[in-house]
């Protein structure tokens, strides 16, 4: 395997010829945000929030599916790109219903932590406000489509590493959502494994494991019987819910 | 000119319909079509009717497109109906940057062509519609 020498940032890297740009960066140390990227599964370029400029081109290129190339000049952090990359993650804030305080992934969202890395502090763009189909027929797992960024992780995990492609989109444009089997509810699918894989690969709270969900805690009222009946006349009588 | 390419203005008349004339023009050849509007057609209708082609044909697979062309519609019915700011305009001429220089393929590349090529030369539709609300 030859090595092919870039400049990322001002900064020499050397290269395996079969990496990417963003590969080389990360290994570099030079970070680049992501979104639709998952190490471990085929890169697709669909959410732009990796573009880099290279010298000599106008066109911005999607660092997870260019290849290295010999001299190369990239750029991962120009004004123009952050412009941009603020602009997509508002984008998504408008286009979904994104509430962090009443998230199950406040505080574990990728979504979250690029709107702080990229400083977006309000959304200038009007807000959607879809109404889209939440499906918790799964006993296990829950998806809300409503908080979905359409990254298409859950598709390629499903398809890719555990080989039952469950998962798939349909509809298009701003129509487009995340389906199960032919449309049916995941809880019938017949060909999900119940592996989870989809859930852990999720980048916010659409994909969601049961009894993690806001609203989902069951208080156990007997608990508090339990305590003044052993205090107050030394029994201990429990039955839990 | 195809759907989904530049508005150029009655004083270009004489253009040749070739590549580099109507590149030169903000507008490009397609298929080599063309629509004839007289005055009594609001740019900001066109765009706007452009934009509503453009945000039907978007796959959704990459953002700009998928987000950008339901804001710009958006946009563009909001300045027609006249509710728009003079912030509203700067807003829609970033995003139609934006959705240029990112979008994946060429649909959303080309979808804020008409928008850009009307605001080149029938600005003063846009601010008229502009003007006319309070801020």
């Amino acid at each position: 395997m030859s090595v092919k020498t870039l400049i990322i940032n001002e900064q020499l890297v050397s290269a395996g010829e079969e990496q990417t740009v963003l590969e080389a960066a990360q290994d570099a140390g030079i970070h680049i945000p992501t979104l639709c990227y998952l190490e471990g599964v085929s890169a697709v370029g669909a959410c732009r929030l990796c573009l880099v400029e290279i010298a000599g081109s106008h066109k911005l290129q999607p660092a997870c599916v260019t290849k290295v190339a010999e001299g190369v000049e990239v750029s991962t952090n120009t004004e123009r790109l952050q412009k941009y990359r603020r602009m997509i993650v508002e984008m998504l804030f408008a286009e979904g219903n994104h509430i962090c305080s009443v998230c199950v992934a406040n505080g574990n969202c990728e979504l979250q932590d690029l709107a702080i890395e990229m400083g977006m502090d309000h959304v200038r763009l009007e807000y959607q406000f879809p109404d889209r189909h939440v499906d918790g027929s799964h006993d296990r797992f829950g998806i809300d489509r409503n908080r979905c960024v359409l990254c298409t992780r859950c598709v390629r995990v499903c398809d890719e590493i555990e080989g039952a492609h469950t998962w798939d989109m349909a509809g298009r444009g701003t129509n487009s959502h995340v389906i199960t089997d032919l449309n049916q509810p995941w809880g019938t699918s017949q060909t999900c494994t119940s592996c989870g894989k989809c859930v852990n690969a999720c980048p916010t709270g659409a994909l969601f494991d049961r009894g993690s969900s806001v609203g989902e805690m069951k208080r156990d009222r007997v608990k508090l019987e339990f305590l003044m009946t052993a205090r107050e006349h030394k029994q201990w009588f429990y039955d839990s819910i | 000119m195809d759907l989904q390419e530049g508005v150029i203005p009655a004083l270009a008349v004489d253009t040749p319909v070739d590549y580099e004339s109507l590149t030169q023009l903000g507008s490009i050849m397609g298929s080599g079509g063309m629509i004839v509007m007289d005055q009594n057609t609001n740019m900001v209708d066109v765009a706007r009717f452009f934009m509503e082609f453009c945000m039907d044909k978007s796959c959704g697979k990459c953002i700009p497109c998928r987000v950008g062309t339901v804001q710009l519609h958006r946009l563009l019915t909001k300045i027609r109906q006249g509710e728009a700011s003079l912030a509203d305009l700067e807003l829609l001429e970033e995003l139609c940057d934006m959705v240029k220089y990112t979008s994946l393929c060429g649909l959303g590349q080309s979808a804020p062509n008409p928008v850009f090529s009307t605001l080149r030369y029938f600005r003063d539709e846009y601010l008229a519609l502009i003007n006319s609300t309070t801020q």
